[in-house]
């Protein structure tokens, strides 16, 4: 089978150059002042489990950074996001906060208070 | 702490560095040659790849003291007088790369590769760039860039 689409005038990979002499900047070679430094960290045991996590060690204070291209579409260039940036982030801590410590919550904010009472009612203590 | 004094892309370069700092690091941050990547930083996915007298290794496992009184060759030695070595050059003839992150990597073990043997086949190819990886490219490109380097046909 063979599929064809047109192309145009076929011009060379301008960012060639750069890819092969190590001289293209990546996201990783960059330094900027005030930069943030995001780090992974993969638990050297395979399979462990999470048993708990020290918030004021493990997740820093969290910072929104506004990156303004200027191209939207609103007034001033803008262009709305709405909670598109707020998607990703709390689901991850709350599936992060029910891997330390067993209970699942579908509601922010996830506060000491909320977390002491879920823990107590599923102990049956009451509170 | 400990002095070292290699020579890195044919120039001497006279640090203190860490007793465990890695070449990689050293090489990326203290020299701000960021052509080498770290990809896996487990000596697995080749991106980190430099030559050490000549030998591919990965700088990701190396210490910087182990360099000492070494060559090291990054991607950026490569090109003299601007002018791109026909592996670089063959790399965009024949499109061996697509995002380029493991292209240092892939273009520097393949300078050790055609170092040692001027004319592999396409077995001997694949095994010895086994250790590379790419994401992007599905290799073939990677292999065909190699071979023309191999066999002269760049630059045209």
């Amino acid at each position: 089978m063979v599929t064809a689409s047109p192309v145009g005038h076929g011009v060379g990979h301008v960012k060639g150059p750069g890819k092969v002499s190590g001289r293209a900047q990546y996201t990783a070679d960059l330094t900027l002042t005030g930069m943030l430094v995001g780090r992974c960290l993969r638990s050297p045991f395979a399979h462990a489990h999470i048993r708990s996590i020290d918030p004021t060690r493990d997740i820093p204070a969290l910072s929104t950074l506004l990156l303004e291209t200027r191209h939207g579409p609103a007034p001033y260039e803008g262009k709305a996001i709405g909670e598109l940036s707020n998607v990703a982030l709390p689901a991850a801590i709350v599936n992060a906060v029910y891997d330390a410590v067993g209970v699942r919550f579908t509601e922010l904010p996830i506060t000491a208070e909320k977390v002491y009472t879920a823990l107590q009612a599923r102990e049956g203590t009451g509170v | 702490m400990k002095q070292i004094d290699l020579r890195v892309n044919g120039e001497r370069v006279v640090r203190e560095v860490a007793d465990n700092r890695l070449l990689l690091d050293f090489l990326r941050n203290d020299l701000g040659l960021t052509g080498s990547k770290e990809g896996c930083s487990i000596g697995v996915c080749g991106a980190c790849t430099v030559l050490l007298d000549g030998q591919a290794i990965s700088s990701c496992l190396a210490l910087a003291a182990f360099a000492d009184k070494h060559e090291v060759t990054t991607i950026e030695g490569l090109a003299e007088d601007g002018k791109l070595d026909p592996l670089q050059q063959a790399f965009i003839d024949f499109g061996g790369f697509q995002c380029g992150i493991c292209t240092s990597g892939q273009i520097m073990s393949a300078k050790a590769l055609l170092d040692s043997n001027a004319h592999p086949s396409e077995d001997e190819i694949k095994s010895w760039m086994m250790g590379n990886l790419c994401r992007c490219t599905g290799y073939y490109k990677i292999i065909e860039s190699i071979q023309a380097a191999a066999e002269g046909r760049v630059g045209a």
